[in-house]
């Protein structure tokens, strides 16, 4: 009887509550680290080709007669006008500067420079850099960018790109790019100045990027990766021992949907993307 | 640090001095005709557990206004893993008595937190490390019991005295981080305990605060039974 008490009283002391005090969280697919390092990538593209575009369609409009040039301003720098000083160009209220060659961008052998003197804090966020783009063919360029003042010094991005023009405007945007190439950076996003990761990207079947629309204080659209495929590897400047590969592949693209296949250390899952 | 250290000097000299007090107290007992009946002041030990205790990794002591947004290298390395649920043994308890007067207890209780979680992989959802804190509390504490009868005790206590906790987190990159300790005060409000029983008895506290739960319920038994008490 007493062993029967003693033990009731044990049982009921430890037995009366739960010890869970907070519940886990388990993510619902195992390649988010692998989306984020691929949405960074595609940002850093997207930059590069949004700061040819500037220049492409800066060509456009110098080359224009004289009768269409406030409708190619109006349509392509909407919200800025461009604005001539000592042979640079600038889009007001903007830190973007075009130094054009003196031959058209066009022009086989041609080397036009953009040069972003701050970084624009829109979305993608795009960080100061310089920009070269040569004319190597019809339609076809080499773009290489630097950025020698940056905090961390790890970026380079060194791509061939072929364009054609928009058809159906729903933004200002005046090319959709076929890219292939490569190139490094250490990300760049608001807290930049933690980052140690070292992000290597090549595409590795030419990537189709198209214009999204988005409205942001200096741009309203930015470039999205509608086909293609791409390998990363990330490093860590503070670890060695980081290194991990993301294999991307879009299985389809459109302005409403984008489907892609992430694979990240040997784990593949599927992604949907929607418009913003 | 130097700030840390003159705060623990503090609590310990107040523990020190609550200690002192309870052995004072003790001693200013009447015991006329209480050796000559072999009656040594009643006496009890506890055994208890409490639910959620305060220790020293409560969110609130955490609370950080930096509101910058994470690098993408955190991001990154945070979603390579996940944390598991957070388990705790709630407060394990031993507590011992005595009684100094009819309406007071003094004593001391020491007291053992452990909270664990598991680490886990994203991508292959096993346990890559755990994180666990443990913590160890000594409250001397001042019962005061406003119900007495031979079955039923009821009663409000205070306790004050100090606690460590030794913590080890898990951090990014795999393996676990540096483990460090801290030091801080352990303090506990009870505003309503009951006990039932006589010699061996069961007992529970609500309406607490503090480093030995909210809600704590035990069982004790009382070494020397005053039986003459009772009876009063």
């Amino acid at each position: 009887m007493r062993a029967k008490v003693i033990l009731s009283m044990v049982l009921l002391t430890f037995s009366a509550y739960s010890c869970i005090l907070e519940e886990g969280y388990k993510p619902e697919k195992r390649t988010q680290a692998a989306k984020l390092i691929w949405d960074a990538t595609s940002n850093v593209i997207s930059g590069n080709l949004y700061a040819a575009d500037l220049a492409l369609k800066l060509d456009l409009w110098m080359t224009a007669p004289e009768s269409q040039k406030n409708q190619i301003e109006d349509r392509y720098f909407p919200g800025s006008k461009i604005r001539v000083t000592q042979g640079v160009w600038n889009l007001t209220g903007t830190p973007v500067f075009i130094y054009p060659d003196n031959k058209s961008i066009h022009t086989v052998g041609s080397v036009w420079k953009v040069m972003f003197a701050d970084p624009l804090y829109t979305y993608p966020p795009t960080r100061r850099m310089h920009i070269t783009i040569e004319c190597t063919g019809d339609l076809e360029w080499q773009i290489a960018t630097y950025d020698g003042e940056a905090a961390n010094d790890e970026f380079e991005f060194e791509m061939g790109l072929s364009g054609r023009r928009v058809e159906n405007p729903a933004n200002a945007a005046g090319y959709i790019y076929t890219v292939s190439g490569g190139g490094s950076y250490i990300p760049f996003e608001y807290s930049f100045i933690n980052e140690s990761l070292i992000i290597s990207y090549e595409v590795s079947a030419e990537m189709t990027f198209h214009p999204q629309s988005v409205q942001s204080l200096f741009n309203n659209y930015f470039y999205r990766a509608y086909q293609g495929k791409c390998s990363i590897t990330v490093n860590d400047k503070k670890n060695s021992a980081v290194d991990d590969k993301i294999l991307v592949e879009i299985l389809s693209g459109s302005s409403t949907r984008i489907l892609y296949k992430l694979t990240y250390n040997g784990t593949t899952e599927n992604w949907e993307s929607s418009t913003l | 640090m130097i700030n840390k250290l003159k705060m623990f000097r503090k609590i310990l000299m107040l523990v020190v001095s609550a200690t002192i007090f309870a052995g004072v107290a003790n001693g200013q007992m009447s015991y006329r005709g209480y050796y000559n009946q072999k009656h040594m002041p009643e006496a009890e030990i506890r055994f208890s557990h409490g639910l959620l205790p305060l220790t020293y990794d409560f969110d609130l002591f955490n609370w950080s206004w930096d509101i910058a947004p994470p690098s993408l290298t955190d991001q990154y390395y945070s979603l390579q893993t996940y944390r598991g649920n957070l388990y705790s043994t709630g407060a394990l308890s031993m507590a011992h008595s005595i009684k100094v007067a009819k309406w007071l207890e003094m004593g001391a209780t020491l007291t053992y937190v452990g909270n664990f979680r598991n680490i886990y992989s994203t991508a292959t959802n096993e346990i890559v490390d755990r994180e666990c804190s443990r913590s160890l509390f000594f409250t001397p504490t001042l019962r005061f019991a406003w119900f007495n009868r031979e079955w039923v005790r009821m009663y409000s206590s205070v306790g004050l005295g100090v606690g460590l906790m030794i913590k080890q987190p898990y951090e990014r990159g795999g393996g676990n981080g540096e483990p460090y300790l801290e030091w801080g005060p352990s303090i506990q409000l009870t505003g309503f305990g009951i006990s039932v029983g006589k010699r061996l008895f069961w007992f529970s506290e609500v309406q607490t605060i503090g480093t030995l739960g909210v809600f704590t319920m035990g069982v004790g038994y009382r070494v020397v039974p005053d039986k003459r008490r009772w009876q009063r």
